[in-house]
């Protein structure tokens, strides 16, 4: 035999119970193959007698209830349920069902559909008096005294055909009152018309939904009571299978405590029992749908990049060069939100030392996240602007078409005015170098490219010791930042921040009107002549994001110094240290809630004592 | 921290009653379920939840995804469907919630705001005039959603980046739809040149990109 619970059809009270807006109406539309068949049973002179929600079974794709169980169910009455069969079924041997408990089935049904219970058991609405009253506020008046005046437990006051209930059930409120009315009361009749559809006080109103959220494995409290809208008081809770949720009791009962341990949509079911009645029997079943959220920290996936992409480039990357007057370090880390998603890394970072000059050159460079070969713009910008800059401290003198960077360049006594003419022309012309690369290859490509799927940002520094101190350098176009962190615990922030109205809005290296023009690249330049200095610091957005929030704190010093405990404490930061940029890349991995970039950093730390002269 | 702000405009006229606004809510329950299994998102995304029918109601204010619970959405039995009304006070919120970076603040990511409807705005007039407010706004995208036979994607068109119709208005479809706006939400957080509009994945095959 075929099962019929499959996962595409459920129980009529249950799909109700998924569904709390339907209306009475559009319930009972649901029953009509069910109809149309008590009907023809009822023409014939017999009746169905085992009309429960459990035997009405919708089917998902049709959303009507299917017939071929309903039918079924008539041979297979076995086990007659009491919340559902009028009072007149009660008794031993069994009668032959009439039509008027099929219309009290049929009530009791659609009761419990729109109520989420079922309406009070007749035996004990006939003991104790008991009224039924609706939770629901989708119910008419019209259709709460038809159903009301359906579940009578005197049979003769019921309607008389399910066409009577039906037109009950579209009618006004005052028809049933009158219909009700007009029928003689008999003994047994315990549901005055006047009183019908009020609400008892005693039926409590459970939430349907938490009004909060848990989070897997974060530890919750939540008070039973509050479980309740109203009506709590005389009802003892017996909860089901909390422990599948990580939740228990706690020792006053008034609680549910505990760590949740699934995420997801997830109810908690509990049964009412009145502290008044009998224990043995559950009277409401209830569940509370409930939300928990998984700990986004616990989820994240680490997907590798696609190897074969021609623009593929490894996830990490480090670096370490000990110099005669000081320690190259850097890291680059393909971002959480990268990795969760199988894409590249789109930071780069190029390293360089001239040692015939005694330049510290250095570049890093965020890929734009949202341009498709930013990982390619972010490698091309660093390498051409270092091989550009390089190059230029090798021109010779007198070649009269180039500027004369490497004169400038190796003047030890420049002034501060001088620095910035030499950082105008040599950096400038690095990242002009750095924009023609990406202009190149994107034209170059068969079809050509737009420049702009290359976006990326660009730091640059140049750090030279001389016999009167350093001559440090910058330029920067995008977000990021330069911090020079000095010997006399200060900081100097060089680069100028290129943020706009929102997170992460920023400027390209590829939008050149954005830059490209002397004032553009004049308020760009940073330089530093200083007697010694900590550290100089690059670092993509990334990094700073998390660390330096915003523009004040990258001036901060006591942002500055936690930044530095902390690295610090991860990193050794001395030349001897062959683990050093191990170290770096394992501290960039560090959490950070809603900062998950790639991140990039590159640090120049002078030796503590001068080096003896080259 | 900086949130990901996501504002969701409902159309919640009498013509959505019953079965189509169920519908609503099936996608909008699995919209939230896909994104709690973004990391990314649960640690970002804000969202802001609004209807509209013949009032604008605030159904949840901005609030993150961790905290986002599901309300009661409610539709009058009929009544004009007020659209401008709804983009007006959108505009409000978006002064009054989204945080603009600052020398000293950090600034909220660029937020998005999905609009679905299936009908035409009541209040033309308000509408017309809200739509260069909207756009001063900056979303980082606008995308549209015209559910069903009587909706009117040109109206919809002028308004936003986007448009998708829906042509018919079951679960199946907005399940579709929110699913989308999910990946859309996804992308929402990351950087992006100044003023340059957020790329969408394409969406599903049953779900119509009017161009």
């Amino acid at each position: 035999m075929r099962d019929h619970r499959s996962i595409y059809q459920t129980p009529f009270h249950r799909w109700a119970g998924d569904h709390p807006h339907l209306s009475c109406e559009r319930l009972f539309g649901m029953l009509a193959p069910v109809i149309h068949h008590l009907r023809v049973l009822h023409a014939g002179g017999s009746a169905h007698g085992g009309i429960t929600p459990e035997s009405l079974l919708v089917s998902q794709q049709t959303q009507q209830v299917d017939l071929t169980h309903f039918v079924a169910c008539k041979s297979e009455r076995l086990v007659r349920d009491t919340y559902y069969s009028p009072p007149e079924a009660d008794v031993e041997p069994p009668v032959e069902p009439a039509v008027s408990a099929d219309i009290y089935s049929l009530a009791a049904v659609l009761y419990h559909a729109l109520n989420g219970q079922p309406p009070v058991v007749s035996a004990v609405r006939l003991k104790r008096g008991e009224q039924l009253g609706f939770s629901s506020t989708v119910v008419t008046q019209a259709e709460q005294s038809a159903i009301c005046l359906a579940l009578a437990l005197d049979a003769t006051q019921r309607p008389s055909s399910i066409a009577e209930l039906e037109t009950l059930l579209r009618g006004t409120s005052d028809q049933a009152l009158q219909r009700a009315q007009s029928t003689p009361q008999s003994n047994h009749a315990s549901t005055p018309p006047k009183r019908l559809a009020t609400t008892e006080p005693s039926v409590p109103k459970t939430l349907d939904r938490l009004p909060i959220n848990l989070t897997k494995g974060k530890r919750c409290q939540i008070r039973v009571s509050s479980l309740f809208l109203d009506g709590g008081a005389d009802w003892q809770v017996s909860f089901r299978k909390l422990e599948d949720l990580g939740l228990y009791l706690d020792d006053t009962q008034q609680h549910l405590v505990g760590s949740p341990l699934v995420d997801g949509e997830h109810a908690i079911h509990f049964q009412l029992f009145r502290t008044d009645g009998p224990q043995d029997r559950p009277r409401l079943e209830r569940s509370i749908k409930v939300t928990i959220n998984a700990d986004p920290a616990s989820i994240w996936k680490d997907l590798p990049s696609n190897r074969d992409d021609p623009y593929w480039k490894e996830d990490t990357d480090k670096f370490a060069l000990p110099t005669p007057a000081a320690f190259i370090v850097a890291a680059s880390v393909r971002g959480r939100s990268h990795a969760q998603e199988a894409l590249f890394r789109d930071d780069d970072f190029r390293i360089g030392y001239d040692g015939a000059t005694g330049w510290h050159l250095l570049a890093v460079a965020d890929g734009a996240g949202s341009a498709k070969l930013s990982r390619r713009g972010s490698l091309l910008a660093c390498t051409s602007a270092l091989k550009h800059l390089e190059e230029h401290l090798r021109v010779e003198p007198d070649e009269p078409s180039k500027p004369n960077i490497a004169k400038q360049a190796a003047n030890d006594a420049m002034t501060e005015e001088q620095a910035r003419s030499l950082a105008y022309a040599w950096l400038g012309g690095a990242a002009h170098s750095a924009l023609k690369a990406i202009f190149d290859e994107a034209t170059a490509q068969e079809p050509p490219r737009m420049p702009k799927e290359y976006a990326t940002t660009l730091l640059l520094s140049a750090a030279r010791q001389t016999e009167r101190g350093w001559i440090v350098l910058s330029f920067g176009i995008g977000d990021g930042g330069i911090g020079l962190l000095k010997r006399d615990e200060s900081v100097q922030v060089m680069s100028t921040p290129d943020s706009g109205e929102f997170s992460s809005e920023t400027i390209f290296l590829t939008s050149k009107n954005l830059w490209m023009t002397a004032e553009g690249i004049s308020q760009r330049l940073h330089v530093a002549l200083v007697p010694d200095f900590h550290a100089l610091v690059l670092m993509t957005d990334g990094i700073t994001d998390p660390l330096f929030p915003t523009e004040v704190s990258l001036g901060d010093m006591d942002t500055w110094q936690t930044f530095w405990i902390d690295i610090s404490n991860q990193v050794r930061l001395v030349p001897d240290n062959e683990q050093a940029s191990d170290e770096l890349l394992q501290w960039s991995g560090f959490y950070s809630k809603g900062n998950h970039d790639d991140r990039t950093i590159a640090l120049l730390l002078p030796h503590e004592s001068k080096p003896s002269k080259p | 921290m900086r949130r990901l702000p996501v504002y969701l405009l409902l159309d919640t006229s009498g013509s959505m009653k019953g079965e189509p606004i169920e519908a609503v809510k099936v996608g909008l329950s699995s919209l939230l379920a896909s994104l709690r299994k973004d990391p990314y998102a649960l640690e970002t995304v804000h969202i802001c939840l609004l209807t509209f029918d013949r009032e604008v109601k605030d159904v949840v204010p901005l609030t993150s995804l961790e905290e986002f619970v599901i309300p009661e959405i409610n539709t009058p039995q009929s009544g004009p469907t007020m659209t401008g009304l709804a983009l007006e006070r959108v505009c409000q919120l978006v002064d009054r919630d989204v945080e603009r970076s600052t020398p000293d603040h950090r600034g909220d990511w660029r937020p998005l705001l999905f609009v679905m409807t299936d009908g035409a705005a009541s209040d033309v007039a308000l509408f017309n005039s809200m739509i260069p407010e909207v756009q001063r706004r900056r979303f980082g995208t606008i995308v549209g959603c015209a559910a069903g036979p009587k909706s009117k994607p040109d109206e919809l068109r002028k308004l936003c980046q986007h448009v998708v119709t829906l042509d018919t208005m079951d679960g199946h479809a907005f399940t579709s739809f929110f699913q989308w706006v999910s990946t859309a939400v996804s992308n929402g957080n990351q950087s992006a040149g100044l003023g340059a509009p957020l790329g969408l994945p394409p969406p599903p095959t049953d779900i119509n990109l009017v161009f």
